[in-house]
């Protein structure tokens, strides 16, 4: 919701001649409001009726701000660019034979448009922007010619990675580490997983609340954590290598995790919600059920996206249902397909499900 | 209520909580839509045009968790039109007063 506003509060923005300094004042207030409001536990709707439609505050906060005019040289690029890449294509077909990869040549067209777009505006996520093509290409790249599909997916990484940072202005430095970690965390785990290493190599997850306790002001808490999160990845790999036993070693996890309860960095609530608690309680129980009869973890867990999914269905408004949970369909899918039957090649087509769910259901 | 005449009391107010504690824009509409009905939201908006009119100052103030706060605080301006404002409504509530409660006929 955060970032829907804010995009369409710049949009708004974007349309009067105001300094650029001054969006970005207004847009990094907007910020804070948002984060008041949530943290007041106000819901999504709430906030945004509480802080008025971006359409409906522009007027005011851009009094006195003429609204600009935009420049037909920026309109005639983002027309003409189709036409060029139409001849470019036609061109790496019949005169070279290239119409497979030259088809590539059509990304041109929506990467002119951004550049076009937000390159004028300076704005900050140009790259953001950018990323799903340049990251795509370089995927389809590396998977077409060097049959590179796993684990060559982790460039796609580079989507949020870039939108991560590129919004650190509004973050500190201990939150943009922390936002940053999982997917640190899941790269290393994938690169030493591929030497042979998935388990014990798991463990570099671990590097998540490691860097997430540091936001802990308490200097006594903070260290204390750490320690014990420490103490628990040493210990599990010292039982684990001593005595060749997982089970046995994640008892070395127990101080860490009696800690995080102690503390209150580990809550386990159940709410009043009693259909909520039995699908939470039966995912789980049928996670464990499935990794231990089957042992096929990469797998078991999608059984997990159960609970996301039912809370969406659950505690969402209808209209947003099919694209909330169209992200979790793609994972499953992809994830299947690539672990089950090797077709990684093919697999990550399923994440154009989320565009083309979004698209039929705005449409 | 007719919008230009809840925007001059909104502004009055905006100038009266901040002049009494420096606030950041979230307490300011909290604060202001606890007593008067705010719709689509213009505090905010009026908090940045009372800015450029030098009668606030901003700072920014490290906060726990999240980026800095923007706080504002009123000038020696903004206390001059504090006290301008308050007395011109003061006065006008007042002669609203006497007309609807019938003094100036009864004399």
């Amino acid at each position: 919701m955060k970032n829907k506003y804010l995009t369409d509060l710049k949009e708004n923005l974007d349309l009067y001649d105001m300094d650029n300094e001054e969006k970005k004042e207004i847009l990094d207030d907007y910020s804070s409001l948002i984060d008041d409001a949530l943290n007041r536990g106000m819901s999504n709707e709430e906030v945004v009726s509480y802080l008025g439609k971006p359409n409906r505050i522009i007027r005011e906060l851009t009094e006195g701000c003429k609204r600009v005019k935009k420049s037909s040289k920026d309109d005639k690029i983002i027309a003409i660019s189709p036409f060029i890449t139409l001849i470019t294509y036609l061109i790496l077909g019949f005169g070279f034979d290239l119409w497979h990869p030259g088809w590539v040549v059509f990304i041109l067209i929506p990467i002119t448009a951004i550049i076009v777009e937000m390159g004028k505006n300076h704005d900050e996520h140009l790259t953001t922007a950018l990323s799903p093509f340049v990251s795509g290409m370089v995927y389809l790249y590396i998977g077409v010619y060097h049959n590179l599909w796993h684990p060559g997916w982790l460039v796609l990484l580079v989507i949020p990675v870039l939108a991560i940072f590129n919004s650190r202005r509004t973050m500190k430095f201990i939150e943009l580490l922390t936002a940053l970690s999982p997917f640190a965390a899941l790269i290393t785990y994938i690169v030493i997983g591929e030497q042979g290493y998935y388990h014990p190599g798991w463990l570099v997850f671990f590097i998540v609340p490691i860097v997430g306790a540091l936001n802990e002001k308490k200097i006594s808490k903070l260290l204390l954590t750490e320690v014990f999160l420490v103490v628990g990845v040493v210990g599990y790999l010292y039982i684990y290598y001593t005595f060749d036993e997982t089970w046995i070693a994640l008892i070395a996890f127990i101080p860490s995790f009696a800690y995080g309860l102690y503390s209150g960095h580990i809550q386990i609530e159940f709410g009043n919600d009693r259909k909520m608690n039995i699908v939470v309680i039966a995912t789980i129980v049928l996670f464990l059920l499935v990794g231990i009869l089957t042992t096929v973890w990469s797998l078991a867990w999608l059984i997990l996206l159960v609970i996301p999914v039912y809370s969406i269905i659950r505690f969402s408004s209808k209209d947003t249902h099919l694209i909330a949970i169209s992200p979790f369909f793609s994972l499953t899918i992809f994830m299947i397909l690539g672990v089950a039957f090797g077709l990684w090649a093919y697999s990550w087509m399923a994440f154009l499900l989320i565009p083309m769910v979004a698209i039929i259901k705005e449409a | 209520m007719n919008s230009q005449f809840k925007r001059g009391i909104i502004e009055l107010c905006a100038l009266k909580v901040i002049s009494e504690k420096d606030m950041y824009s979230f307490e300011v509409i909290d604060q202001i839509s606890r007593d008067i009905e705010v719709n689509e939201n213009t505090i905010y908006p009026l908090l940045r045009r009372l800015t450029k009119q030098g009668l606030f100052e901003t700072y920014t103030e490290t906060v726990a968790i999240g980026a800095p706060r923007k706080y504002f605080k009123i000038t020696v301006e903004g206390k001059k039109r504090l006290e301008s404002l308050d007395k011109e409504w003061r006065s006008f509530l007042r002669s609203v007063l006497n007309i609807l409660d019938g003094e100036n006929n009864e004399k």
